[in-house]
């Protein structure tokens, strides 16, 4: 499915992850996360945010796997309590077919539920985080995106509070949006939950610095479409390797 | 206000707002397609 869009398309495609992607179920708790950093390396993500899933098996076993990761992990707010600097790189800029995307991250509280993040980790006030990134990142992006773990009203929330945010794609929370839900001049996305639908927006960006034509599809995963027989055999090694 | 210091005022006026839209970062235009996901919560196989 990512294949036919990204060779359908001339304009740029991104491929991003709004967090809590990489354990819950058996095989990725075994794996510690791995079978999904490897499925999403292959899927060629460019980023993702984190969520308190994501850390479930301890900090030091997620970062070990975000070294085989081919995609950045961003969060803005996530500090390490022993160095006092950001946990992972705040925000990332992918240029791609001439145009700027900067793509910050940002996690909600619940990220220090998981397993030692409480004793390792702060998040920062994330509106108050976001504000203080944004001129930097805007400076190098056609388009600004966040991609935040507040859930969905939290997202709606940032998007009030936050001015100059383009597009917010939402997670932590499993509401299925099937249109877009524009908070002043930002656009909120989000996608269901358990890998069940693949969210895609088309929009475009005029000179004004307008968002224009936006157009959302909610594709459901479902049996009819065909398993990337690349993926399927990945999925197969690792329940060799972790039975 | 005589007529040469209005008109010298208007044109630094003038310039200065066409030096603050040209040294504004420019944004577009551009398209852009994003595929999305969330909370995947490790699943390999969502329909079995």
């Amino acid at each position: 499915m990512i294949k036919q869009v990204r060779d359908a398309s001339k304009d740029p495609v991104l491929l991003l992850d709004a967090g809590n992607a990489l354990i819950g179920q058996d095989l990725s708790m075994k794996s510690k996360g791995m079978v999904i950093v490897d499925a999403m390396n292959a899927m060629g993500y460019d980023a993702m945010a984190i969520g308190g899933l994501d850390l479930q098996e301890g900090l030091d076993a997620f970062l070990d796997a975000m070294k085989e990761a081919r995609f950045a992990a961003v969060a803005c707010n996530v500090v390490s309590i022993a160095s006092g600097k950001p946990l992972l790189q705040p925000y990332t800029i992918i240029q791609r077919n001439g145009g700027r995307f900067g793509i910050l991250g940002v996690s909600g509280s619940d990220l220090l539920t998981a397993a030692d993040a409480s004793s390792r980790l702060k998040v920062l006030d994330a509106v108050e985080t976001v504000r203080q990134y944004l001129p930097e990142v805007r400076k190098q992006s056609d388009v600004v995106i966040v991609l935040s773990q507040l859930g969905l009203e939290g997202s709606k929330a940032l998007a009030e509070a936050v001015t100059g945010l383009d597009i917010i794609v939402s997670g932590g929370t499993t509401e299925l949006l099937e249109s877009p839900v524009q908070v002043g001049d930002t656009l909120v996305v989000q996608a269901g939950y358990n890998g069940e639908w693949l969210g895609r927006l088309d929009v475009g960006l005029a000179s004004a610095g307008k968002l224009t034509e936006p157009k959302v599809q909610i594709i459901t995963l479902g049996p009819e479409i065909a398993d990337d027989p690349d993926l399927a055999q990945l999925v197969e090694d690792y329940k060799q390797l972790f039975p | 206000m005589t007529r040469q210091s209005y008109f010298k005022t208007l044109l630094a006026f003038t310039l200065l707002a066409v030096c603050v839209a040209a040294c504004a970062p420019k944004r577009g235009p551009v398209k852009v397609t994003i595929l999305h996901t969330n909370d995947v919560r490790g699943y390999t196989n969502p329909c079995g």
